[in-house]
């Protein structure tokens, strides 16, 4: 699957790849009005990083239903639609508006934006908000939903629990960690905001941990976070997790993506494993 | 089996030249960039074999191309590690590249142009200095430096009339910037002509900038090429988006994203007050 935010809606990664062979392809959060974003800098990589402060820019719920998303499902893509809003009604309010219908397969729900300054990582951060959130969602749609967690929080068990309980049907480790970057010499942060999330290779192993914790639950888990070649990939399914999501590296390399799932299967193959569903949570201790 | 596809590969360096102690050029096979390129526009470098640190690609302009190699140009400065990393490549080692991207300037509606420019961003002009000479255009080019001598390439425009190079300390060529040296030397004479005339600008925000100001009641046609920090550089991670004056023809916001619906922009496009130096 492909990761919030890094794909766009699919369509400027036709030139890469088949993106019907994909698992899913995953929207950038769509909000019910569009969103002209936050003031740059937006962006600065770090070590094996990046901070982005995007600030949700998006064409908003009508133009997406009515321009983009025919263009994707005639592609033939898996498509999961990521959600943001900044109360449940919000987000219960775009959910009514999307069904199997349009020919979506999922909602993701994006309960940890950490780069606005209403809604986003608010609801992912107490169990109460999250379930509420959950259950507004699920009420107003049928379609299955995907609760995007955000690792800024202490213990991410209750929270997988209670959007488990309140009826996801599986839960995304992780969204950006929080982080920041300062200018020594202009005594300002690199990025406008100063804030902003981290991404990329430098949050794999907080990923792989947080992803890893989460699966224990039962709670199906789909993995994000820092991947970037096979192996990487891989982690995420050994501690559990029953899909991954690629994220910054599809702006190093926007054809990886498509090569995966080759990978993956040769993989098994040379591991002896008939299915990838043998492969996941399969890991021994020390 | 796990092919690449045509626009985003891995790719074999030809060769590095330092032109200049500020300067390189890196030549780089590729059929399909070769092919595609039109000036202005860019692709994305990482180094190969893939490493995570520098994470990103860094977008450069193409320079040229020689579509009978089947390869394409580059010119850098380098600026910080992912430019030296570049810089220290060898022939036979691969680069991973991804583009030709963005969009290109469009000379086509003009019997004349002129191109200005200054700092690393030049490497556009020579792309279409070369283009436009070659589609039968009269091409005038002005670059501002600190010296005449630290510009490359100013051998294969010189002795040409319609070649100036602007300096800050006058010892070579015109004393002042290269806006001034547009004004003083080229814009008369391209206004007597009656020709239907663009003008081309590439280089540093403050440069482009007083060029906006200055031709602003001229009514002359102005296609910019911008920089700015990119991530992706497709139009997905709305990284290097900037403000505009007219609403995104297809998304409505006052902004654009300098990747995808640039980096070559109709100046009037711009909301210059907004946009920052940097
Ligand atoms: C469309 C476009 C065309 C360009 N063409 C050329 C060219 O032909 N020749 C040339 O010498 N330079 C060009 N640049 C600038 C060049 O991309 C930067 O100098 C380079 O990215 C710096 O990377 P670094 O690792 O050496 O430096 P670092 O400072 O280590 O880079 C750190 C980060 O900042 C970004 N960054 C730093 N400076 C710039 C900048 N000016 N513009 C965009 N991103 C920046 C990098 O991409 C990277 O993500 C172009 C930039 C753009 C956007
Ligand atoms: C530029 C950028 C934009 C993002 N936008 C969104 C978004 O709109 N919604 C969302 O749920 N996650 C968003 N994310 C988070 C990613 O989907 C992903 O969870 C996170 O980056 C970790 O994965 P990675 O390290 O593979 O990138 C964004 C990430 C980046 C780098
Ligand atoms: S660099 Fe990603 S949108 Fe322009």
């Amino acid at each position: 699957m492909t990761a919030s935010g890094t794909f766009g809606f699919g369509i400027e990664f036709m030139e890469y790849g088949d993106i019907s062979a994909l698992g899913a392809v995953v929207t950038k959060s769509i909000t019910l009005e569009p969103r002209a974003g936050n003031e740059p800098p937006r962006i600065y990589e770090t070590p094996s990083g990046m901070l982005n402060s995007i600030g949700l820019e998006n064409p908003g719920l009508e133009f997406f239903k009515e321009k983009i998303l025919p263009q994707v499902v005639s592609a033939g893509a898996t498509m999961v639609v990521n959600i943001a809003g900044e109360s449940p009604d919000e987000y219960g309010e775009i959910a009514g508006e999307l069904s199997a219908d349009d020919g979506i397969a999922a909602l993701e729900v994006n309960a940890g934006c950490p780069n606005v300054d209403r809604g986003g990582m608010t609801f992912g951060r107490d169990p109460g908000m999250l379930a509420d959130l959950v259950a507004a969602v699920c009420a107003s749609t049928e379609l299955p939903i995907i609760a995007k967690l955000t690792p800024n929080v202490a213990d991410i068990v209750p929270l997988v629990e209670a959007a488990g309980r309140a009826g996801a049907s599986a839960v995304t480790v992780m969204n950006t960690l929080l982080g920041m970057s300062v200018d020594v010499r202009k005594r300002v942060p690199h990025i406008k905001r100063g804030k902003a999330g981290l991404s990329g290779p430098a949050i794999r192993p907080v990923a792989v941990r947080m992803a890893f914790e989460a699966a224990q639950t039962g709670v199906p888990v789909v993995g994000a976070g820092g991947i970037s070649d096979l192996d990487s990939a891989m982690q995420f399914f050994l501690v559990g997790a029953r899909a991954v999501e690629v994220g910054t590296w599809n702006f190093a390399d926007p054809a990886f993506i498509f090569r995966l799932p080759g990978l993956i299967s040769d993989f098994l193959e040379q591991q002896g494993e008939t299915n990838l569903g043998a492969y996941i949570g399969s890991l021994k201790s020390g | 089996m796990h092919a690449d596809s045509a626009k985003a590969s891995a790719a074999r360096v030809l060769d590095v030249i330092r032109l200049t102690p500020a300067h390189f050029r890196i030549d780089i096979e590729s059929e399909h960039v070769s092919a595609a390129s039109i000036p202005g526009q860019f692709v994305m470098v990482r180094p190969l074999p893939a490493v995570t640190d520098p994470l990103l690609g860094r977008p450069l302009a193409v320079l040229g191309r020689d579509t009978a190699a089947s390869s394409f140009s580059l010119l850098f400065t380098p600026a910080g590690r992912g430019t030296r990393i570049l810089a220290e490549a060898a022939p036979g080692d691969t680069v991973h590249v991804n583009g030709p991207l963005g969009t290109g300037f469009d000379f086509s509606a003009f019997d004349e142009i002129a191109l200005i420019g200054g700092g690393t961003g030049i490497a556009p002009l020579y792309f279409l200095a070369a283009e436009a000479r070659a589609a039968g255009k009269t091409v005038h080019l002005v670059l501002g430096a600190r010296t005449c001598d630290s510009l490359p390439f100013t051998g294969s425009f010189s002795p040409d009339e319609r070649f100036h190079c602007a300096t800050d300390d006058g010892s070579r060529g015109f004393h002042g910037s290269a806006v001034d040296a547009f004004f003083h030397l080229v814009a008369d004479r391209i206004a007597s002509n009656r020709r239907p005339v663009g003008l081309f600008a590439a280089g540093p925000v403050p440069m482009m900038k007083a060029l906006v100001s200055a031709t602003r009641e001229m009514g002359i046609s102005l296609q910019v090429s911008l920089e700015a920090r990119m991530a992706c550089g497709i139009g997905v991670c709305r990284g290097c988006v900037i403000p505009a004056r007219t609403p995104h023809p297809l998304y409505g916001h006052l902004t654009r994203a300098v990747c995808a619906d640039g980096p070559v922009f109709d100046a009037s496009v711009i909301d210059w007050e907004r946009l920052p130096d940097v």
